[in-house]
């Protein structure tokens, strides 16, 4: 299972209601069976964060696309740091 | 979410009171969080960690979240059944699969379309279709009920299932 970072801008995601309304529902972050978004961070400069796992980066693309993200960039993650635990991506 | 008090009181429905196509009420449970799910694990000691630790299902199991357990959804189906035979009527069998991955975040909506209705020895047998949908159909399956005709006999207790049927 391949893991991606995006980091981009998404206008309203800053405002809370808004970024519920995106991201709470099941469907919204369960792309399909194999790709989910398994984190999204708003940052305080307006960035976003979001943080995908799944078999191939063009349906996180698709769903960056989708959620109307101006994206800066989409990364391959090696490995994982979760309070101490330790993830190999 | 319907209380113990309402299944205590709850009315009987007889035979007569339904046709094939019949849509029984859904019983609708959720969103999951992941407390339903430790909750269920304590009870029946199921530690396997996929159903509570966040981090370990997805970074090493490759998950989109904790699962809600198997034996959580198939505790669901005979429980719903139950509840729709009450308070003199008999969930008799029921058969489904497992086909997607329950997850926090979920809402379930248990359902049953009645498909077939004969009598049997004086009893009302109701063949279903049955389910547990949220965005995807996760446990379709079919069931069998016995509701009791109105001025019958009443179902008896235990329930021993016609011959004739057992042997089909």
């Amino acid at each position: 299972m391949a893991r991606w970072i995006a980091i981009g801008r998404a206008s309203g995601w800053d405002d809370m209601n808004r970024f519920s309304e995106e991201l709470k529902a099941t469907p919204q972050w369960r792309i399909d069976p194999k790709t989910t978004i398994t984190s999204v961070y708003a940052l305080g400069d307006g960035r976003l964060i979001a943080e995908c796992h799944g078999a191939s980066q063009a349906d996180f693309d698709e769903w960056l696309r989708k959620k109307g993200w101006t994206v800066e960039s989409v990364t391959p993650i090696r490995h994982v740091a979760k309070t101490g635990d330790i993830w190999k991506a | 979410m319907t209380t113990a008090q309402e299944l205590r009181d709850k009315k009987q429905t007889y035979f007569d009171d339904v046709e094939v196509g019949h849509q029984f009420p859904p019983l609708v449970i959720g969103p999951l969080t992941a407390t339903h799910l430790f909750r269920w694990s304590a009870a029946i000691e199921n530690w396997h960690r996929i159903h509570y630790d966040q981090s370990f299902a997805i970074y090493h199991e490759g998950l989109p979240n904790i699962l809600g357990q198997g034996s959580w959804k198939q505790s669901i189906l005979p429980r719903y059944l139950k509840d729709l035979c009450l308070p003199d009527g008999w969930p008799w069998k029921v058969t489904f699969q497992h086909r997607a991955m329950i997850v926090p975040g979920d809402t379930l909506t248990v359902w049953a379309t009645v498909t077939k209705k004969y009598e049997e020895e004086g009893m009302g047998f109701l063949d279903l279709d049955v389910g547990i949908r949220h965005y995807a159909e996760t446990c379709p399956g079919r069931a069998t009920i016995v509701l009791p005709i109105r001025n019958g006999k009443p179902i008896p207790y235990p329930f021993v299932p016609p011959k004739k049927l057992v042997s089909q």
